[in-house]
Order: C-alpha cells, then sequence, then structure tokens
C-alpha cells in the first residue's frame, strides 16, 4: 500500500465519521467543530486525487469563511432554537437527501465526462496545473470583474461600518 | 509557445480612452471619500461630486470612436453611452436634493455621496455588458450600495425613529429578496455558460440560432435570467419587496432607486435580450409579456388602495415597470424603440414627482398622507401646478410626454399583432387614473386641512420646474426622443451577430 492510498483511506474514514456525528450529535458547537474536520478531510482528500485549487478552495472558503460564519451566527443567537432532537423531521430529511445525493451524483459523473474540453484540455492541465490555469483567466481576461470585485467588497465595508455602528457614536457629525 | 504566452500576447492594452467616464466617476467616489474623512465641509462634498459627475457627463459626449475592450469584456457603444449620459444626468439632479432633506432629518453622512456614485458606477458598467460576467458585477455594485443606502435612515431626531426602524427593515427586506435575485441570475449564467460554454452575449446568440438549438439547458437558462432580471425590475409576481424598500428609504434615496437604478436594469434587460438571444425571441418575448401584464394589473390594482402617496407611487413604479416591459412582447425595431422611449421620459416623469416629495417632506408635519395634499393649490400654486403635471405625465394625457411613450408602447403591440397586452396596457391605464388623479384632485377641489407653512430650496424649484418643462416640450415634440430611440434600437438590432 502506497502513501497516497493510506492518506485516502485515512482522509475518507475521518471524513465519513465526522459526518456522521454531524448528522446525529446533539450539542451544536461540536457539530459546527465536527463540520469543519469533514471540510478540511473532504479538501485532503481532493489534495491526495491532485485536485489542489479545488482542495485550497475548500479550505479557504468552507472550512474557515463560511464555518466561521455559522459559529458567528450561533454565539450571537442567544437561546439558539435549532434543537435537532426532534424526529419528525427525519420523515422529511431523508428522502429529500437521497433524491439531492442522486442528483449531485448524476452531475459529478457527468461533468468528469465533459470535462475535457475547451482551450485548457487534459494535455495543457497536466503541463500547467490547475492554479496556474485558473489564475491565468482570472488575470488575464477576467481581470476587470476581478478588480470591480474589490470594489463591491469595499462598499460592503462601508455599509457594514455604518449601518453596525451604535447610536451614541452617530453624535460627532 | 506555452499558452500562458499565447494568451497574454493576444491581450494587448486596453483602451482607457473610452473608459474615461467610468475613470472620473470612480476618482470621484474617492475623492469626495477622502473629503468626507478630513473635513467636515458639507458644501466642498456636494460641489465635487455634482463637480465630478458634470466632468464625466462632458466626457461621455467627448467620445466619438466606439470600442470593445478590457479584453471583449467591456463594450461602448452608442447604446450604452445614451444610456451612460442620462444615468449620469438624473443622478446629478437626485444628489441636488440630498443635503437639505437630510440635514432636516438628521441623516446627514458623507457616505451617502460616494456611494451613490459606486452605485452609478456599478450601472455604467451594467449597461455596457457585453458579456454576463461583467453584467453580473455591475449588477451586483449597484445592488449592495442600494441595500446599504435603503438603511442609512440612521436619525438623531428621536420623533423620527419609527423611520429608523422601518429603514432598516425595508434594507433587510431588499437584502433578503435581491439576494435570492442574484442567486437566480448566477445560476442561470451557470446553466448559460454549462450549455453554450461561452459567457460572451455574441457567441451565445451565434450558438442559439433556431427552437432546434435550445436545449433543456439553455431553455432553463433563459427562465431563470428573466425571473432574475424581473426580480430586479421588480415586476410582478417579484415585486414584493419594492413598495417596502421604497417607502422606508430616504426620499432621495427613493428616486435614485426608482429612476436611475430602474432606468439601468430596464437598458440591460434589452440589452441581454436583444444581443444575446436575439433568434429564440419568440420564447422571452412571451415570458415579457406575461409578467408585463401581471405588473400593469397588480401595481395599478394595489396602488388605487394607498393612502399614503410615496408608496402609491411604488406602485406605480411596479405598473410602469409593466408599460415598459410590454414593449418586449414585440420584438420588432419598433418595440425596442418604444422600450427606450419610455425608458427615458420615465426618468423625467418620475425625478418630477419624488422630488416633489422630498421637497414637501422637509417641512414639519408632512407625512405623504394623501390628506396632506388636501388644498394645497391654495398654499402654494406653483408646487401643486407641477405636480399636476407629473402627474398628467405619468397617467399619460396628451400634452404631456407619458401619452407618447403609452402610443408608442402601443403601436408595437398593435404592429406585432399582440391585441391582449395592448387591450390590457389601454385598461389599466385608464384605471391608473384613479389614483394619480385623486392626488390632483385633493390638491384643486379641498380646503386645507393642517396650516402647514412650506419653504422649498431653489436647487428644488429648479429641478422640479425643469422636470415639467421637458415633459411639457418632450409631450408637444416628441421626436427629439423618438428619433433617438428609433436609432439605438437599428444599431442594436445591426449589432446582432457582428
Amino acid at each position: 500500500m502506497d502513501l497516497n492510498a493510506i492518506s485516502f483511506w485515512v482522509f475518507s474514514t475521518l471524513a465519513v465519521l465526522s459526518a456522521i456525528y454531524v448528522v446525529f450529535g446533539k450539542n451544536i458547537i461540536y457539530t459546527v467543530l465536527s463540520l469543519i474536520s469533514t471540510l478540511i478531510m473532504v479538501s485532503g482528500l481532493f489534495f491526495t486525487m491532485g485536485a489542489e485549487l479545488v482542495g485550497a478552495l475548500q479550505i479557504l472558503i468552507y472550512a474557515v469563511a463560511i464555518v466561521v460564519f455559522y459559529v458567528l451566527v450561533i454565539s450571537t443567537v442567544p437561546q439558539f432554537k435549532g434543537q435537532a432532537t426532534d424526529g419528525k423531521y427525519m420523515l422529511l430529511s431523508i428522502p429529500v437527501g437521497f433524491i439531492v445525493f442522486l442528483e449531485l451524483a448524476y452531475v459529478s459523473i457527468y461533468g468528469v465526462w465533459q470535462s475535457s474540453t475547451g482551450i485548457f484540455d487534459e494535455k495543457v492541465l497536466s503541463e500547467l496545473g490547475n492554479a496556474k490555469a485558473v489564475g491565468t483567466m482570472l488575470f488575464t481576461k477576467y481581470l476587470f470583474p476581478f478588480e470591480v470585485a474589490s470594489l463591491i467588497l469595499l462598499v460592503a465595508m462601508i455599509g457594514a461600518i455604518i449601518l453596525g455602528r451604535k447610536k451614541e457614536d452617530v453624535q460627532g457629525v | 509557445m506555452s499558452i500562458i504566452e499565447q494568451l497574454v500576447t493576444g491581450l494587448g492594452v486596453p483602451n482607457f480612452a473610452v473608459l474615461i467616464p467610468e475613470i472620473i466617476v470612480l476618482i470621484t467616489a474617492f475623492i469626495v471619500f477622502f473629503i468626507e474623512l478630513f473635513t467636515k465641509n458639507r458644501a466642498l462634498i456636494t460641489a465635487t461630486t455634482i463637480a465630478g459627475l458634470l466632468l464625466a457627463l462632458l466626457s461621455v459626449f467627448s467620445i466619438s470612436q466606439g470600442d470593445i475592450t478590457l479584453y471583449g469584456l467591456y463594450i461602448v457603444d452608442s447604446f450604452s453611452l445614451l444610456f451612460k449620459a442620462f444615468l449620469i444626468l438624473s443622478t446629478i439632479f437626485i444628489i441636488a436634493t440630498y443635503r437639505p432633506y437630510f440635514e432636516k432629518k438628521e441623516i446627514y453622512f458623507g457616505e451617502f455621496y460616494y456611494l451613490t456614485l459606486f452605485a452609478l458606477l456599478g450601472m455604467m458598467i451594467m449597461v455596457s455588458s457585453p458579456n454576463l460576467v461583467t453584467f453580473y458585477i455591475g449588477l451586483e455594485l449597484m445592488s449592495i450600495t442600494i441595500y446599504i443606502l435603503i438603511g442609512m435612515y440612521r436619525t438623531k431626531r428621536k420623533d423620527l425613529f419609527d423611520y429608523d426602524y422601518k429603514s432598516k427593515e425595508g434594507a433587510f427586506k431588499y437584502l433578503i429578496i435581491g439576494g435570492v435575485g442574484t442567486a437566480i441570475i448566477s445560476y442561470a449564467i451557470a446553466l448559460l455558460y454549462g450549455a453554450t460554454g461561452t459567457f460572451d452575449f455574441m457567441e451565445i446568440a451565434s450558438l442559439a440560432t433556431n427552437e432546434e438549438s435550445i436545449n433543456i439547458g439553455l431553455l432553463a437558462g433563459i427562465v431563470l435570467l428573466i425571473i432574475g432580471l424581473a426580480l430586479k425590475a421588480s415586476a410582478v409576481p417579484f415585486h414584493h419587496w419594492t413598495p417596502d424598500a421604497y417607502e422606508a428609504a430616504p426620499t432621495p434615496i427613493t428616486t435614485f432607486m426608482a429612476v436611475t437604478a430602474k432606468v439601468a436594469t430596464y437598458a440591460i434587460i434589452l440589452r441581454v435580450m436583444v444581443e444575446a438571444l436575439p433568434y429564440v425571441s419568440e420564447d422571452w418575448s412571451f415570458a415579457w409579456a406575461l409578467l408585463a401584464a401581471a405588473s400593469m394589473i397588480v401595481g395599478n390594482f394595489i396602488a388605487l388602495r394607498q393612502k399614503n402617496v410615496k408608496r402609491m407611487l411604488a406602485y406605480s413604479s411596479i405598473a410602469h415597470t409593466g408599460y415598459i416591459t410590454a414593449a418586449l412582447a414585440a420584438p420588432t425595431g419598433m418595440g425596442f424603440a418604444a422600450f427606450i422611449f419610455y425608458s427615458l421620459i420615465y426618468i423625467f416623469m418620475a425625478i418630477g414627482a419624488l422630488v416633489f416629495l422630498t421637497a414637501f417632506e422637509k417641512n414639519e408635519g408632512w407625512t405623504n398622507h394623501i390628506d396632506d395634499f388636501k388644498g394645497l393649490a391654495k398654499q402654494s400654486p406653483l408646487m401643486a401646478l407641477l405636480m399636476l403635471v407629473f402627474m398628467f405625465s405619468l397617467l399619460g394625457i396628451p400634452p404631456t410626454v407619458g401619452f407618447m411613450g403609452k402610443l408608442g408602447v402601443f403601436l408595437a403591440l398593435i404592429g406585432s399583432e399582440v391585441w391582449w397586452l395592448a387591450v390590457v396596457l389601454v385598461i389599466m391605464s385608464a384605471i391608473s387614473a384613479g389614483y394619480y388623479l385623486r392626488v390632483v384632485s385633493v390638491m384643486y377641489m379641498y380646503e386645507p386641512v393642517k396650516k402647514l407653512s412650506f419653504s422649498f430650496t431653489g436647487a428644488e424649484r429648479a429641478i422640479l420646474i425643469l422636470m415639467a418643462i421637458i415633459v411639457l416640450i418632450l409631450g408637444i415634440y416628441p421626436t427629439l426622443f423618438w428619433n433617438v430611440s428609433t436609432t439605438m434600437s437599428s444599431i442594436l438590432i445591426a449589432s446582432i451577430g457582428r
């Protein structure tokens, strides 16, 4: 068994175990921490498969940004009402979850089939790597939307400061 | 040569000469940002903003040669230049009404000025996008800025705290519903990309050439794109944010949303539909016809029941979305010309009616309730006369330009034999008389209830008089704008398959 196979089994086992705890855990903080663990393990799986860009984005966006947002919401809402102990939701969530799973499985397998078209075919990708290919497009052709996105972030930051400021502080204007 | 070298050598330097209006607006925004930081001189902030906008307006006219630049992601043609000129012009009028209103309500922030400029920049990017990515990013810059502007009614006056609360409520509502709209549009873009493999309008058009070329992915993308755009233009049944957000925002911001943001949205609706999906017009024209009919019916009937004139104008703007998008039910040169013409004249009518409310809301005791209008003709005859002109124009009575706008849409619908929608348009215009004429009759036929003393600034008077004059002149001599609209529509059609 080579190192790649070992790491695949380790990552996938941990991912499945922590995903099970996300579903069945009772303490909401522990489930969120377990969700982070699942996401990091999945990004590890991406790395073992050589998709280094998706793995890095997984850590950056999901594990850092989105889960931190969840923790923030849970800690700011007093007496969080999200009790997961009620069994009647199972009736709805299991079939819906299964349908979503089927759809995702279909889309992923179909996507693998179709992904070898476009200017970055497999030969180019093996030369360049994913990160370089995306970076090339982002900083050449799509530079302008990329720059304007920074303006959107600036505006959102200004807005958060204005709307989130305490009333008393406004007096000095 | 590696693929990176091939890409980079094919790019070249962007043509910055055609981007001057955007660059001026952006630089003005940052200058205002820093002025606001270091001095509290309010006159200087207003003057800088307006000077920058005037400069940008002049630079729009200095561009004689259009171009597609920024690596095919930005188009400067006469269509985008025309709309940019009108967007900047309307922003100048609206910004001139900012300071007295905000000072009276004690909600003055320098942020109002540069956030408005950022929103304007987003609209300018939006109207000159030949590509779904540019369009999306411009739309987001506009929308996010407007969510913030609605919620900025942070007053220090205890008696206005209710308005403060409502403004947050309206902003939150728009944020949630607008966020859903953004999600829908991004999903639509993903589906269109999946179906065609490109973001570019022209390339999408070259792939969707007839009914057979439409597969399920492309169709879903088109439907979701129409839903998302209808939500941003507040067409029924996606209008639920509009009355609350319009009523809750500070009135000059309502004007900015109802006029500038809406006209930019109309422009991009026309461009996406005509440039990206020209050969499948039968599909989207029927969708827009349904949305237009629903907007006209629901908007006008609910407006009849409103007691608050600001809320009534919000429903009236929903109805106007109906009148304007009805022109898309006739996907011909005539229909597009009517669409452009109505979008342009809507600027003057709506600025007039809403700046009127801005001017009156500054006076103590004025609540925008219909009873406040009683006997206005005796207390302030000039203002009452101006409001009469705007109400007649929104209703569409002949000497005003509103009639010409509706006539254009009507004739386009008749020309394409969409009889049912033409009939709906005429009946709904007749019903809208119920609420527009009520404002007029209350002003002229009642005795004053409250004793209010009114004072207006020179800028407000000047803007209202100017708008009324434009509405009347264009009503008598519509050829001026109609020629421009016809030219634009033929340019738009000629650019298909470029």
